[in-house]
Formats: structure tokens, sequence, C-alpha cells
């Protein structure tokens, strides 16, 4: 148990600290190669040379000698040894290589229910007809390509079929599906960008899940390919050198918008030159502020090429969590959203992370009525139908696009209700945040449950330690989120199991948990 | 019946006294769920099954019963892993009396802690343990040789949560036989009492179980126990000895209500045995308990 304790603090030890030191240095001569750095108040135990291709899988940095990643013990002074090196000769800079992460807060962080395609503007989304044509990478966790509700809207790349070759000669091979750079800093990516996490599927599913097909949910523009560009792992980490990879990867092959829902407040050249490298091929990118709820500037949102979008609340407020900024450009949902979660199930996810794709839809779907508009041009009109247009603020930027006004500047007017595009969730019934609280329960505790149906009928049973049954609840479901409030009045102290079975027209929902009573 | 009284009845019964009263000082009591398979497996029906060792820590009294001293442990997964219970034990006859030690181990893990936000809805704040341990010291005398009486003394010491907790309890028991036919009886905590560090105080229900096992065969036992308290409880179970070194056990927790089944076997290598059990609760999921132990 010791040895498990130990291993696993130096696994999570600090996953915000830097990963090591990307050194870019000189090409003054053909013996630089060979020339290390003098020595340093701490030896690297490892010194990798970094290759960051261009699509034709050649060096992007010219005349440059590569990127050298300095790798050293856990626990040292990474940012310190930056600045020894940055001391030296020929070197045009030492940069920390930082870590990132998803945007993120966790699903229980308790926000009521919020049906953003139906009660905000975004319902006019309906009226904004949707095309093909647009290719979205999502960086992110990878993406859930057999979802039953985003597989038929999957970017392939049909170029390079899983052979074992590399097809199309873009460096990477059998990227068919499209490619995981998780690790790529490491030698370890692979061709298979699958979602370990539900983030990046979550995303995926707001911008681009099947409309009308009796099942899930409606992505904003369902007719998006999706390009699965992962380099986060399982529990949402990677670093800024594989994020770079991963976004010279999505505008090479051809994506017109990326979103990136993570971020770190520090940035790092690599990455920065990659944002460039994206706006000078006119590639959109659009990335989470963040879930600070302060003005820490987290990257990329922070650089000037990209498009920083913070969340809002059901009142058109920011969101509590929504960090803030000079550099925020506009605000849409982002309390508990409710997409896709790997292996065909659907849940409720809140924070940047779900505003950045709903932006990134929004994005998606005026691109496909316009393909040759431009970033700056589709920037400017989201802008003049955004509720704080002439009066930017570091709280919700612009503010939040007008949807029934961009109609306006459209010239669009509302199809026949029978034509518009159904928003459904038939078919399937949603019960999540089911929990009791407060837990240790001291007088009374209260079953909490999120629902999207009513009526549903919803049964708890109370066992003991032993299996035998205490007492039992019934009661019927509202939408919203429902309370059922208990009083254990006979029980002794001790943990308990309950069991509960909500029965809805098309599912059924059991959950199984532990309370303890603690009078 | 002659009820014969000699000094070790008067040593036994000296220490049964003492018990009583060191119990009543202490005021503490505990409970840990049983920790033997064969609980589960014979359908919680041990009251009255004479000579099996789980029996012998649920009845006192049949620690008599025992044709030999046992030391062995356990280790049970309840609910699909929910509940983690690992025990050590060891019977001994010394001096005309028959004693026992148990000590079984409960933990509960991962409990969300809960409370309302501002919005009063829940949210998850972190996660709680609910640990359990347990002294148990059982001493049993036969008083004829149909009859044999036994008591256990139970300590113990809780953490729920971020409270703790300090017990004791007593259970009584019978052992006796007509024929082919055995009874057995227990009080279970017939004193009881928990201290919180809340400042709370408990007493766990006293429970009057009543047993009957009988041999239709030589190789089957057939049991059956009544338990009564706030509600009543019925169970059945039977043991099938299939080979000299093979018996299996099959019962039903709760006949009337929840019907809780287990099924079990004992192997017996030249005294050493190996003990088996899985039983269901239904919806809670199942139960798996694996022992060891050597008889001698």
């Amino acid at each position: 148990m010791l040895f498990v304790a130990i291993l696993s603090q130096i696994i999570h030890a600090d996953p915000l600290s830097p990963m090591g030191i990307l050194v870019q240095k000189r090409g003054v001569s053909s013996l630089s190669f060979q020339r290390d750095l003098t020595p340093l108040s701490a030896s690297p135990k490892r010194i990798k040379i970094i290759q960051i291709k261009n699509r034709r899988g050649l060096q992007v940095q010219g005349s440059e000698e590569p990127l050298r990643l300095y790798e050293f013990e856990v626990g040292s002074d990474i940012e310190a040894l930056s600045e020894e090196i940055n001391g030296q000769a020929d070197v045009v800079y030492a940069e920390p290589l930082y870590p990132v992460q998803i945007f993120q807060t966790p699903n229980d962080t308790g926000y009521a229910y919020q049906d953003y395609l139906k009660e905000s503007s975004l319902k006019f989304l309906d009226y904004i007809p949707e095309n093909e044509g647009v290719v979205v990478a999502v960086l992110d966790t990878g993406v859930d390509r057999y979802h039953e509700d985003l597989s038929l809207n999957m970017w392939q790349n049909i170029a390079d079929p899983i052979n074992g070759l590399d097809d199309d000669g873009n460096g990477f091979v059998d990227d068919l599906n499209g490619y995981n750079f998780c690790g790529y800093t490491y030698e370890t990516p692979d061709n298979d960008p699958m979602d370990q996490h539900s983030h990046g599927t979550h995303l995926s599913g707001l911008i681009s899940a099947e409309q009308n097909n009796s099942i899930g949910i409606a992505g904003i523009n369902s007719k998006t390919k999706i390009m699965a560009v992962k380099f986060l792992d399982e529990r949402g980490y990677g670093n800024q050198l594989d994020a770079a990879m991963a976004i010279r990867y999505a505008v090479d092959n051809g994506a017109d918008i990326i979103n990136c829902s993570w971020g770190f407040y520090r940035k790092n050249t690599v990455l920065e030159d990659a944002m460039a490298y994206a706006e000078s091929k006119g590639v959109i990118v659009i990335a989470a502020m963040g879930n600070t709820n302060t003005n820490l500037k987290e990257y990329p949102a922070a650089f000037s090429s990209v498009w920083a979008i913070g969340a809002s609340s059901d009142s058109e407020e920011r969101a509590h969590f929504s960090s803030i900024g000079e550099h925020i450009d506009f605000s849409v949902p982002g309390q508990d959203i409710y997409s896709l979660i790997n292996g065909n199930s659907y849940g409720f996810k809140s924070g940047t992370s779900q505003s950045s794709a709903i932006m990134t839809g929004i994005v998606a779907k005026l691109l496909s009525n316009n393909p040759e508009a431009t970033k700056s041009e589709l920037y400017t009109l989201l802008k003049s139908v955004s509720t704080q247009s002439e009066a930017k603020d570091l709280i919700l930027g612009y503010g939040i696009p007008d949807i029934e006004d961009l109609l306006l500047k459209l010239n669009l007017t509302e199809v026949d209700e029978e034509e518009t595009v159904v928003v459904s969730f038939v078919g399937t019934m949603s019960i999540s945040r089911f929990m009791n609280y407060p837990n240790p329960i001291i007088d009374s505790t209260t079953f909490g449950f999120e629902s999207n149906e009513s009526g549903a009928e919803i049964e708890i049973v109370i066992y003991n330690q032993l299996g035998d049954k205490v007492d039992s609840l019934s009661a019927t479901s509202s939408s919203g989120y429902n309370k059922i409030s208990w009083t254990p009045d006979t029980l002794l102290n001790g943990t308990y199991f309950y069991r509960t079975i909500i029965t809805g027209t098309s599912d059924t929902y059991t959950k199984k948990g532990k309370l303890i009573v603690l009078q | 019946m002659m009820f014969g009284v000699t000094r070790s009845n008067y040593l036994f019964g000296g220490i049964v006294c003492c018990i009583i009263f060191l119990s009543s000082q202490i005021v503490a009591s505990s409970y840990v769920d049983a920790a033997f398979a064969e609980y589960t497996s014979l359908g919680q029906a041990t009251t009255a099954a004479q000579g099996n060792v789980a029996a012998a820590f649920s009845n006192p009294a049949l620690l008599s019963t025992l044709k030999k001293s046992f030391i062995g442990s356990q280790s049970s997964s309840r609910y699909d892993s929910d509940i983690s219970i690992h025990n050590i034990y060891a019977t001994q006859h010394i001096k005309g009396l028959d004693l026992g030690l148990h000590v079984p181990v409960k933990q509960i893990s991962n409990i969300s802690e809960t409370e309302a936000n501002n919005s009063d809805e829940g949210v998850e704040i972190g996660s709680l343990s609910d640990i359990q341990i347990e002294l148990q010291l059982s001493v049993s005398k036969c008083l004829t040789e149909h009859v044999s009486v036994g008591m256990s003394l139970k300590g113990e010491a809780h953490k729920l949560a971020n409270e703790t907790a300090k017990g004791i309890g007593l259970d009584l028991g019978l052992a006796t036989d007509f024929n082919s036919v055995n009874v057995g009886a227990r009080i279970e905590n017939i004193v009881s009492k928990k201290i919180w560090s809340t400042g709370e105080e408990e007493s766990l229900p006293t429970l009057y179980h009543l047993g009957v096992s009988y041999s239709p065969f030589e190789t089957i036992m057939l049991l059956s126990d009544i338990v009564l308290g706030e509600t009543k409880t019925l169970n059945l179970a039977a043991i099938t000895q299939l080979t000299k070194n093979l018996s299996i056990q099959s019962g039903v927790a709760d006949v009337l209500d929840t019907k809780k089944w287990g099924l079990g076997l004992d192997l017996d290598l030249s005294g050493f045995h190996i003990t088996y059990s899985m039983s269901s609760a239904h919806v809670l999921g199942a139960n798996h308990t694996l022992g060891v132990s050597l008889a001698y």
C-alpha cells in the first residue's frame, strides 16, 4: 500500500509544474548541433531533439537549430534553470514547457438545467440553414468516433487509409481518423484519437451531433465534419508542445476552425508560433477563457489571434466560474450543457470549454453559408449583433451574440414552423447529479437530481449493511432539478445503502449509493 | 436432566458475572456484521449449527460443540466491493472451558461527502469512509453432555466520517440436542451501548435467535432460524457432505421477505479448511468470502 501511495504521489506530484525546458539556439555553425550548453546548476537527465515538421515532414524552423527539450529530475527549479540557459550565448530562448489541461468545472458543481438551444437567443440558430463543407478540428482528449449521434459527421483523411503507410506523405502514418499527439514530445504518438475522457466528445457533439435522427441531441451545425486531433490524455492533461503539433496538423490537413477548450496560464513560443501559423493560413482558432473566476490569462485564449470565449449564465450574465480579462471576445452559455458522453451516452457538463464549442458551432454554421467569409468578416458580424457591441468589457467581452439580430443582418426570415429543424431529445431520458445531500445526515437529507423528463416514477429504497430494507420513498419527477426529502428517524448511526429506480417513458435509470447517518 | 455443580461451574459462573459486571461499567457497545463465509452461505441460519466454527462466533454456546480447536482468517467483499471485511479467529479448549477470539475489521470507502450549494442543490465536496474494528471474546461451558451455554463480549472502535465511537456489547447463547435434533438459542446484544464523540449514546436492539437443526441422513443437515426483534425473520439452510473432505452449504436468509440466497463449500485438506461462499443481496450486488483455517 505504501508503495502504491508513493507511486501515486510521484505520478500526480504536481500536474501544473513545468515538464522541462524548450531551448532554441542559433544555428551559427554546423558544429552547433554538437555543442551543448555550458554546465548548469542542475544536470538535465535527458535532452531530446524536437522536430516541428510542416505538411511535407520538413523542419519548419528554417536555418535554425531544432528545438531541444531539456528534462530534469522531479523537483528541479525549472524556472530558475530557464533563466540560467537564457543567459548563455547563442540561446534564442529557453522557456519552461508547461502542461495544459481542459477547462471544465466538475459536473457536480450544481447549476440549474439550462436548455440553451431553446431558452436563449441561440434558438434562432435553427433558422440559419446549415451546409456541408466546413471542417472543425477539435483539439482535445480525442473524440468517440463511434458515438451513435456523431459517427456520420467525423472527418476522415481518405488519402491515408490504414495500411501501415504514410500514403499522403503528410508525415503521419495511417491518420485516417485524425491523429493522437498525446505523447508526441516523448515519441509515443499514434493514429488513434479515440476519446478516453469524454471532454472532446462532449464538445464535438455540441458542434456537430446529428439532427433529426430521433436519438440524442442536435449539434449546432450537424453538417460540419469533426476532425479528431487528440493531445490530451485520459485525465485531460497534455503539454504545449503536443498542442502546437496538433494545431499544425489541423491547419495542414484542412481544418477551417480549431476549437481549443483547454489552456495554461503561462505562454510558450512554440504554442504561439503554432497559433501564428494557423492565423497565416486563415484558420479561425476559438479558445476557452478558463474557469478560474479571476483575471488570470490562459493561453491560447490570451493570444491576440485567438477568439477568447467566456461562459454566460442563463440570465445572460457571466457564469460565476468564467475567467475575465481584456482579451475576452464573446460570451455564450456554458452552464449545464447537455451533449455527448463516450459510449453512446449523454450528460451535462459546465465550463468555458462548452462555451467555446458552442461558439465554434455558430461560426461553423455561418461559414457553411458563406465559405468565402474571412475570419475578420465573421468576427465583425458577430460583434455587431452582440449585446455589448459598442461597450466591450472585461467581463463578457462584446457580450452574447444575439442570433435573432443576426437573422436580420443576414436577411433571413424565420422558416415555417413545420420546416423548423426539431431540436429534440427524443428517446433519451437524462438523469444526472443524483445524490443525497447533505451527507453525512445529521437530521434529514434531500435526494436531488436533474431530469429532462417529467412524470417519471421515482423509487428510492434504503438498505442496512445486511441488505435489509429499512425505508423507501416514492415520487414523480419534474423537468429540472428534483428534490425528495428524507428523515432517518429511527436508524442508528452508520453507513446505509440506497438504490434508486427512475422509470421514464422510454428509459430506466438506476443508481446505487451510500449514505451516512450520523446524528 | 441433571445440572451438577462442580468447581469449574463456579469458575465459569464467576467469569460470566465478571463480564456482565464489566460490560455494565465500560458503557459502550459494538457490532460488526458477521464476517464468516458460513454466515452467508447458510443464510444466517447458524444458531443451531453444531460443530461449525463460524456458527460458534454467532452462538457462543456452540464453541463447546467443536471437536477440534481452530485458527483461521477470512476475507469478504460485499455488495460488489462496497464493503470489505477481514477477520482472524481462534478457538481453544482450556480446563473445561471453550474459548474463542475473533477480530473482524470492516471498511466502507468512497462515500460521497455532499452539501447544498447556494441554489440549494447538491454538490459533492469530498469522500468519506466508515471503518470498524471489533474484538470478540467468547467463552462456552458444557453444563451436561447435552447442554452448553456461552457468552460473547464484544468491544468495538468505530470511525464514521469525522466522528469516532467506542462500544461494548454482550451476547448469550445456549445449545442443546435431543436425539438427532439440535436446538440453539442466542440473545444478541443483551447489553449494548455505544458512545460517539458527538456525545450521542446508542444501544443496539436486542435480538432473540432460536435455531433448530436436524440430520435426516448422516450426510445432510437441515437448519432453520427464527430471529425475533423489531421484525421477525426466518432463515433456512442445508449442509450436504458430498465426500469425506467436501461439503456444500446453501441457505436463504429472510425467506419471508428479501430472500437473500447463499452458497458455499468447505474443503478439508488434512485439517486445513478452505472455505468459500457467495451470496446475493439482490439489488445491492454480490458477496464473496474466502477463508482458510487450521483445525488441530
